[in-house]
């Protein structure tokens, strides 16, 4: 009698087994990169009634997805799919667009519900690119809320933000990668190689938001022919974009924080007028240290930094001596030193923006003093003198000795 | 096999106190901590196992004495029928509230992160459930199943956080102590009430083969599991920084969620994470389901647990249910933290001091 209960259980358990939260891979859609954007005031949104009258704020969520199996379709009706942004259909790609204005994302996101058979997951959700007007207009502290807060989102995402429209990076068109997701998030992990942008993951930007203090964010564009270029940072102060750097101050600026981890300086031979020498970074540590200089704040950068010689400008040096090291490793600190010192007074004196983390460092080894300044700080930052040490040792000169 | 053996060794007992200690108070800690104290959380966390030390001495101290009796017994012994049924109460209602509370706080991790659509009532039944049979076979699975958790999840979950142990900054764990001492030491006091799983010892004792032992069990038990919760602890702060921690429903969940393994093919081990995590919950629960039905049975001088084990299925659940939102539950069982305060630290104190006083032992 027991065996045949414990037989009934087993089969029952084995037939009644099921899962709430079942989703098949088919029914959904694998969002991969969204892009968020301020509403423009043009006819065309106004005409599809994406306005609203008593104007609210809106945004604009685009978002890129994956669908399974839309690849294998095998008749040509699939060019069909192509949706929102136009790209999709050609060569049946499995990638799609969808775009739809909301007072709130979430909003934004259960509108594009009633256009799509599919569901929507955000769990291997690769990019998140805030738009330049938005991130101008508005302050990221109070839009970024639901990144946070949803359960489902993967929080290494990668957070960029684009110079013009944000919507419009998914259009460009990655020569070798299925998707412009994927292709941003893989080209974000050769960072090691260049220094040339700022490789933010999403806790990162959020913890610097939630506390209020003034970051870097990288920068994306999307270039004439449909190709992407990701280098430069934008400069975010007290939630909003002040600004650009470029790709060798963001170099710079990674200098200080502690991030470089490769790229290459080009320095000017002191020795010869117009020769290079061109060093590759193969590690670089850097201390920032907060002191106190009649009772004023002041700041130390101190730059150690390993390299090798990978190219010398100039066919008559045929050997590369102990003498000419030297003199190779005092020009590459002085180029760094110059890059680094260029951007800080860029930031202090034009952008006013604290990125650096420079009160964050004073507040944390002189918490004291800092009380006593934090009020005044926003006005103090720009003249707080700032000194910079960069030193160079070259390990290798390559193959040519 | 085990049926009624009921006899564990030192080592078994100390790692079912360890998996007991570690349990999903552990992931909302850091939060609390760096709310109340800023970034010295860790050295709350310090004074708080600090501070817990003469409470064990004391509980161990009152085990040895009575090493042939539980709770339910020697309080009896000590204070008078009376007294002693109103403590042993208490107690039972402490464990009862205490597993409610992780059982709401793990139902709540699992529809968090893992199944948003799955109702309560079925997380909540079906690792009750788990827990009873678990339960059913007293003292001797529970520890053995708590040395295998251990040994197999404690070290994953090690090796996961040292993936990201590349982004640890020292400097987010300062500045240090900007509001002077006081404050961390009255938190760090506070925090005795959430290493709750150490009342265990005032049942665990007669089941240790060698009950000489205790105090070692209960320090080695004690220091490890310190150990473990001070590295995910420092890491989570040292890796995110105050500031976002403050905000994080389960910060170590998003720590591991936001680490890039780089050269791993799996993606989103936050998940494995969170379901190693949950394993680790498992023997707490049964630790206190077990505690309440043997307390429970020497009050009423039944010689078996079983009888009380499937009654208290549904009223843990129903427990567990009260409080209505997500917010609501974490001030509806505020209340046990001077609760476990009271019964780790004072009833101990004040029934060890009644025995000596009146001089009984058992012999």
């Amino acid at each position: 009698m027991m065996k045949r209960i414990l037989v009934i259980l087993f089969v029952l358990a084995a037939m009644l087994a099921g899962c709430w939260d079942k989703v098949e891979l088919d029914r959904r859609a694998l969002v991969l990169g969204a892009a968020m954007d301020t509403v423009p005031q043009s006819d065309e949104f106004k005409s599809k009634g994406h306005v609203k009258e008593d104007g609210r704020e809106l945004y604009i969520l685009t978002v890129e997805t994956h669908m399974a199996k839309m690849a294998s379709v095998t008749s040509g009706e699939g060019g069909g799919n192509g949706g929102g942004g136009g790209n999709g259909g050609v060569q049946q790609r499995a990638k799609r667009l969808m775009m739809h204005t909301g007072t709130s994302f979430f909003e934004a996101l259960r509108k594009m519900a009633t256009e799509s058979d599919k569901i929507l997951f955000f769990g291997h959700q690769q990019v998140l690119i805030i738009g330049e007007e938005l991130a101008r207009t508005y302050d990221l502290n109070k839009i970024m809320d639901f990144w946070d807060r949803d359960p489902e989102i993967d929080r290494s995402l990668k957070v960029l933000i684009a110079k013009g429209r944000a919507g419009d990076i998914f259009n460009a068109d990655p020569k070798h990668s299925q998707a412009v997701s994927t292709f941003i998030r893989n080209q974000s992990e050769q960072t090691g190689k260049t220094s040339r942008f700022i490789n933010l993951g999403l806790v990162e930007f959020l913890s610097k938001l939630e506390k209020g203090a003034d970051l870097l964010v990288g920068g994306i564009a999307l270039l004439d022919d449909e190709g992407l270029k990701i280098s430069g940072s934008a400069v975010i102060k007290g939630g909003r974009l002040q600004g650009w750097l470029d790709e060798m101050e963001t170099m710079a600026a990674q200098f200080v924080m502690d991030e470089v981890k490769g790229g290459e300086i080009v320095a000017p031979d002191p020795e010869r007028k117009g020769n290079f020498i061109t060093a590759e970074i193969f590690s670089a540590k850097s201390r920032l240290n907060a002191e106190i200089q009649d009772g004023m704040p002041s700041f130390a950068v101190d730059v150690k930094m390993e390299c090798g010689i990978v190219e010398i400008s100039d066919q008559s040096v045929k050997s590369v001596e102990e003498k000419k090291i030297a003199v190779a490793e005092k020009a590459v600190s002085a180029a760094v030193e110059k890059q680094i010192k260029d951007t800080v007074t860029k930031l202090q004196k034009q952008y006013k923006a604290d990125v650096l983390g420079f009160g964050d460092k004073f507040e944390k080894y002189h918490n004291r003093e800092w009380k006593e300044i934090k009020e005044k700080w926003d006005k103090l930052y720009p003249e707080v003198p700032v000194y910079v040490k960069v030193q160079t040792k070259v390990r290798k000169v390559g193959r040519k000795y | 096999m085990f049926r009624d053996n009921d006899k564990v060794s030192a080592r078994e007992a100390t790692f079912f106190i360890i998996a007991s200690l570690i349990e999903v108070g552990t992931l909302n800690f850091s939060r609390i901590a760096t709310r109340e104290v800023g970034s010295d959380a860790w050295l709350a966390l310090i004074f708080s196992n600090l501070f817990v030390l003469p409470a064990i001495f004391i509980m161990v101290k009152l085990g040895q004495r009575f090493y042939r009796h539980g709770f339910g017994e020697y309080s009896r012994i000590i204070a008078g029928t009376a007294i002693g049924w109103i403590l042993s109460a208490a107690l039972v209602v402490y464990w009862l509230f205490v597993s409610a509370r992780v059982l709401r706080a793990v139902s709540n991790v699992i529809m968090l992160t893992l199944l948003d659509k799955t109702p309560m009532e079925v997380i909540g039944f079906s690792f009750l459930l788990v827990a009873a049979y678990l339960c059913w076979y007293g003292i001797e699975p529970l520890c053995r199943i708590s040395v295998l958790i251990c040994i197999v999840v404690m070290p994953t979950i090690i090796i996961m956080c040292l993936s990201v142990i590349n982004e640890f900054k020292i400097d987010n764990l300062l500045p240090f102590l900007t509001e002077g001492p006081l404050p961390v030491l009255k938190f760090g006091f506070k925090e005795i009430g959430e290493l709750t799983e150490m009342t265990f010892f005032l049942f665990l004792i007669p089941f240790i083969d060698k009950s000489g032992k205790a105090m070692k069990v209960a320090l080695c038990a004690l220091l490890i599991a310190f150990l473990f919760i001070f590295f995910v602890l420092v890491l989570t702060i040292g890796v995110m920084g105050v500031d976002i921690v403050k905000f994080q429903l389960l910060p170590p969940i998003t720590l591991l969620e936001s680490a890039e393994f780089i050269g791993i093919f799996i993606e989103r081990l936050g998940v494995v994470f969170t379901g190693l995590w949950i394993i680790m919950i498992f023997p707490t629960i049964c630790g206190l389901m077990f505690a309440a039905a043997l307390v429970l049975s020497q009050m009423f001088g039944f010689k078996s647990h079983r009888p009380f084990i499937i009654p208290l299925v549904p009223l843990i659940y129903i427990i567990s249910a009260i409080p209505k939102g997500m917010v609501e539950t974490q001030d509806f069982f505020e209340f046990l933290i001077p609760y476990g305060i009271v019964m780790l630290l004072f009833v101990p104190l004040l029934l060890y001091i009644i025995a000596i006083v009146r001089g009984v032992k058992d012999t």
